[in-house]
């Protein structure tokens, strides 16, 4: 038996995705501009749910964690872009970025024992620079900053971003938290605009 | 951008439209502006200056 869909009223105000992916021109790169305007079609979507339908509680919990989580997920996104364009660019580098793996030894040469658990030698230490698409978000944003991208103050909001995004992995949380509401949410905003306005300045 | 690189994206933005049909295809709402006043009235502003505010017009 098919069961017929109907439409949602809160969707009236869902803007379709082409529409809106004319306000991110900025990023040329368009599978990228796409799927960001995915996500805020989605945001919007999350936003219509919760004001204009009376939801558990819980619920409306987490539509406010799921908007922080795909907020983030753009800002991740959005450095990661500046990066490489950077690059490109010549404005920035892997050495200016100066992110790298951690740091491997190679060709120990033993010159004496201690005792037999200890041994003092020589090694070949290597640094590995990682790029902007092997990066996790706590690196893209140092790599920002490096490159100058974003100043300090947006250093810590992003950083408060990436925090409360990692509070997705549930084994690790030992307290309720109250890190989702739309004043966090909100700021979230806030913050991801301002990366924006960096990044385009930064592009331009 | 290299040839290469183009041609996957395209290939890839074809895939994308393609799932999107597949799921129901797309909304028909059109006017930003009206989003974006409805956006400020449930006290999203900000959401409305991240997505509409073109930072190049300041």
């Amino acid at each position: 038996m098919t069961v017929k869909k109907t439409k949602l009223p809160c969707l009236e105000h869902i803007l379709k995705i082409d529409s809106l992916t004319l306000h991110f021109e900025y990023i040329d790169n368009l599978l990228l501009r796409k799927n960001i305007a995915i996500i805020f079609q989605y945001l919007l979507f999350l936003v219509a749910l919760d004001e204009n339908h009376s939801l558990p509680g819980a619920i409306s919990y987490l539509i406010y964690k799921d908007m922080i989580i795909q907020t983030a997920s753009i800002a991740e996104a959005m450095l990661c872009y500046v990066l490489a364009k950077g690059i490109d660019k010549k404005k920035t580098s892997l050495e200016i970025m100066d992110i790298h793996d951690e740091d491997k030894y190679k060709n120990f040469i033993e010159l004496y024992e201690i005792n037999s658990k200890e041994i003092v030698g020589g090694v070949i230490k290597t640094v590995k620079l990682i790029d902007p698409q092997h990066m996790q978000f706590k690196q893209l944003i140092r790599a920002a900053i490096h490159s100058k991208i974003i100043d300090s103050t947006l250093e810590t909001e992003l950083t408060t971003i990436r925090k409360t995004r990692n509070k997705i992995h549930l084994s690790t949380l030992d307290v309720v938290d109250n890190s989702y509401n739309k004043t966090t949410v909100i700021k979230t905003f806030d913050t991801v605009k301002k990366l924006k306005t960096s990044i385009i300045s930064y592009l331009h | 951008m290299t040839k290469k690189n183009i041609e996957l994206q395209k290939k890839n933005l074809n895939k994308l439209k393609n799932i999107i049909e597949r799921y129901g295809g797309d909304t028909n709402v059109t006017d930003t502006k009206g989003t974006a006043v409805w956006l400020k009235k449930v006290g999203y502003s900000s959401l409305a200056d991240l997505i509409f505010h073109d930072s190049k017009k300041n």
